[in-house]
């Protein structure tokens, strides 16, 4: 199943039935969102009422095909659709996915038409995707299928969702940050395919570096603790929890059918699997593109910089509870930050660093970040203060990044509109930015918290936890 | 089935968890004779595979000190005995001084398996719910994470008021080798120790509670 789940991911074929013509159908979006990116693979529309497809040619049903596809997307309501899943595997399909809900989270004849489902599934060894679920899509090769509008590019997050939802608010959210998806897969009511196989079918894959989940509610949580707790180890993965009182406990309940368990051992779990855990959609997005774009830092020795004090100090305020200290900066350091800056400038030089007045002219932001770049810091947490008519220091900042080789968090206080041109830029040129510098410190907080995670292995019975300094 | 408590102690106590020595008495003689070995104050309790809450059926007789109150608590606990629970055993065991008391839990969960449960026990378990899980098996590292994320540990580990502050590096080797324990005992769905007390640099099962599949 597993091999055919991968194949099924990264497919060079794809039937889909029923595709319209008709733009506000689920059966336009998969082929409209196919023709528009840069699929190569092959796509077959299927729909008796069409002869073409936005000048694709539709076959009547998938026998006439002729050929196994890797995928057939199933557009149909969920009593259609599990007859056309029987016949994606007589012709021996390597996977489907069932868009449809009207399955186990609505009531007790759904629950069967979901063991029907499964049943089928089993039979052939044909993988199923969803039901209730908006599909799925692999960037990288611009196999974009899901049936709604959303927009993003190639990157290296892997969004897996249980709501469609907030799945697409993560991807959205990374998009606002200027950050791509690997894959967006929208687990549905994992009738078949869960969480950990798509992680496995997944885990290999180069392009994924951060997996980004959205849970509402696990029914096997110590399977997925054993697949993720080796995952976590190679690569990052970061989990938005659902549910955290029993009120929304109920609530899930009627939205996928799965039971929601005890927020605690959820935690608890999470934080032994080696996992992230986040509390918001944004919060998802924020740590994911920090964990996508940078290396983690060698230890917990942070520096910050800026020429307005408030930012850093209540960035200061999250990042000390997550384990980074301050170390002060080095005599020969202060002196020649105190030559760039300006013997006169009323301000007593310590970590976090700031510039004050002179601090804003990006010839004395950037010789101070010169200076800095030999100090033993192991991460930098920067604030730019956004001015109209003032150059925020980018080539300088890239090559500050490049040098030190160290993760480095920028924070621009703007608004958005203003800032966007910057933030695209910024982030082609390697540079990890955000607006606000809680965003900033939770990003830096999440690349300790990998930083710990790694370092877990080889640590055997009775011997000592490797300890941070501070 | 739930395993009386002293059963329960034996099968810890060969697991080299250290328990408080608990004696069956089924005598007045044998009574007097187990206080003078154990020395006064002593407790009385039913060790019983029906009802496993002795103290809310009042099962428990706490700070006998003397052979008059001894006799007079046995009687009490074998008529309760004959009452509730024919197979029962009437246990004695020395009263140990006050320490900082804990809770430990195991549970088998559906969902997540092999669950231990830690943290502030007696009175405090439900007042304060100070409480930490990890899933089974669990690694050394697992285990101190489990136990600094204890509201309570940072002043626990330095000694709070007139406690003696709590050795981590003890407390580890406590917890691992009940998690071994309970990854090895064969059926083990649930079980309590509450409490289990820290006295002398040590960690001591003063109650035990085990429940087991049919």
């Amino acid at each position: 199943m597993l091999a055919k789940l991968r194949k099924a991911l990264n497919p060079k074929s794809v039937a889909i039935v029923g595709a319209s013509v008709d733009q506000v159908s689920v059966g336009f979006g998969p082929v409209y969102n196919l023709l528009t990116s840069s699929y190569r693979g092959k796509i077959y529309p299927i729909n008796p009422k069409y002869d073409k497809v936005l000048g694709l040619k539709c076959y009547p049903d998938l026998r006439s095909v002729g050929i196994s596809p890797d995928v057939v997307i199933i557009l149909l309501n969920q009593f259609a659709a599990v007859d056309i899943l029987e016949e994606a595997g007589k012709i021996g399909a390597s996977a489907a996915v069932i868009v449809a809900g009207g399955f186990k989270e609505v009531d007790d004849s759904g629950r069967a038409l979901e063991q029907r489902l499964r049943k089928i599934s089993e039979n052939y060894e044909m993988p199923v995707i969803g039901p209730n679920t908006l599909g799925f899509s692999s960037f990288h090769i611009g196999f974009h299928s899901i049936f709604w509008h959303f927009d993003t590019f190639p990157g290296n997050v892997a969004v897996i969702s249980q709501s469609g939802g907030v799945g697409l608010t993560i991807a959205c959210s990374l998009r606002t940050l200027s950050s791509g998806l690997s894959h967006f897969i929208g687990v549905g009511n994992g009738a078949v395919a869960g969480f950990t196989d798509y992680m496995l079918a997944l885990d290999e894959d180069p392009n994924v570096k951060v997996f980004s989940l959205f849970i509402e509610g696990l029914t096997d949580a110590r399977e997925f603790y054993e697949v993720a707790r080796n995952i976590s180890r190679k690569k990052a993965v970061v989990v938005y929890k659902a549910g955290k009182n029993e009120e929304v406990s109920k609530a899930t309940m009627t939205h996928t059918g799965s039971l929601t368990g005890e927020y605690e051992l959820y935690r608890a779990m999470f934080k032994q699997a080696g996992i992230v855990e986040v509390d918001s959609a944004w919060h998802a997005a924020v740590v994911s593109r920090a964990l996508g774009m940078l290396d983690l830092p060698q230890g917990n020795r942070m520096c910050a910089m800026t020429f307005t004090a408030g930012p850093s100090i209540v960035a200061m305020d999250r990042l000390l509870d997550a384990g980074w200290i301050f170390p002060d900066i080095s005599d020969e350091a202060k002196k020649k930050i105190r030559s760039v800056i300006g013997e006169k400038t009323p301000v007593e030089l310590q970590n976090p660093i700031d510039l004050t007045g002179p601090g804003f002219l990006p010839q004395n932001y950037s010789g101070v970040l010169d200076v800095l770049s030999n100090e033993p810091f192991d991460a930098f947490f920067l604030v730019w203060s956004f001015h109209a008519l003032i150059r925020i220091p980018i080539p300088e900042l890239e090559g500050f990044v490049k040098c030190t080789g160290k993760p480095v968090v920028l924070v621009i206080l703007a608004n958005y509109d203003e800032a966007q041109p910057y933030l695209e830029e910024l982030s082609r040129r390697g540079i990890c930015c955000y607006l606000t510098p809680e965003d900033g410190a939770e990003a830096l907080n999440a690349l300790l918290a990998r930083y710990k995670i790694m370092n877990r292995d080889g640590l055997g019975q009775n011997s000592t936890p490797r300890r941070l300094m501070g | 089935m739930i395993i009386p408590e002293h059963e329960a102690k034996i099968l810890l106590s060969d697991w080299g968890i250290d328990v408080v020595p608990t004696e069956r008495v089924d005598s007045i003689m044998n009574l007097k004779a187990n206080a003078d070995y154990f020395g006064f104050p002593v407790v009385l309790k039913l060790s019983s595979s029906r009802h496993s809450h002795k103290t809310e059926i009042g099962g428990v007789v706490l700070g006998l000190d003397s052979y008059e109150e001894l006799e007079k608590a046995y009687v009490k606990l074998d008529n309760l005995k004959r009452d509730i629970d024919p197979s029962a055993s009437i246990i004695i065991e020395p009263m140990i001084e006050p320490g900082v008391e804990f809770f430990l839990g195991i549970q088998r969960h559906e969902n997540f398996g092999l669950v231990l449960s830690f943290g502030l026990g007696g009175i405090f378990l439900e007042l304060v719910r100070d409480i930490s899980f990890r899933l089974l098996p669990a690694s050394w590292l697992d285990l101190a994470e489990m136990v600094e994320e204890l509201r309570s540990w940072p002043k626990l580990k330095e000694g709070f008021r007139n406690l003696p502050p709590v050795d981590m590096d003890e407390l580890l080797t406590f917890l691992d080798k009940i998690g071994d324990f309970a990854t090895k005992q064969k059926g083990l769905e649930e079980m309590d120790l509450n409490p289990v007390s820290y006295v002398d640099g040590k960690f001591v099962v003063v109650d035990a509670r085990i429940v087991k599949k049919e």
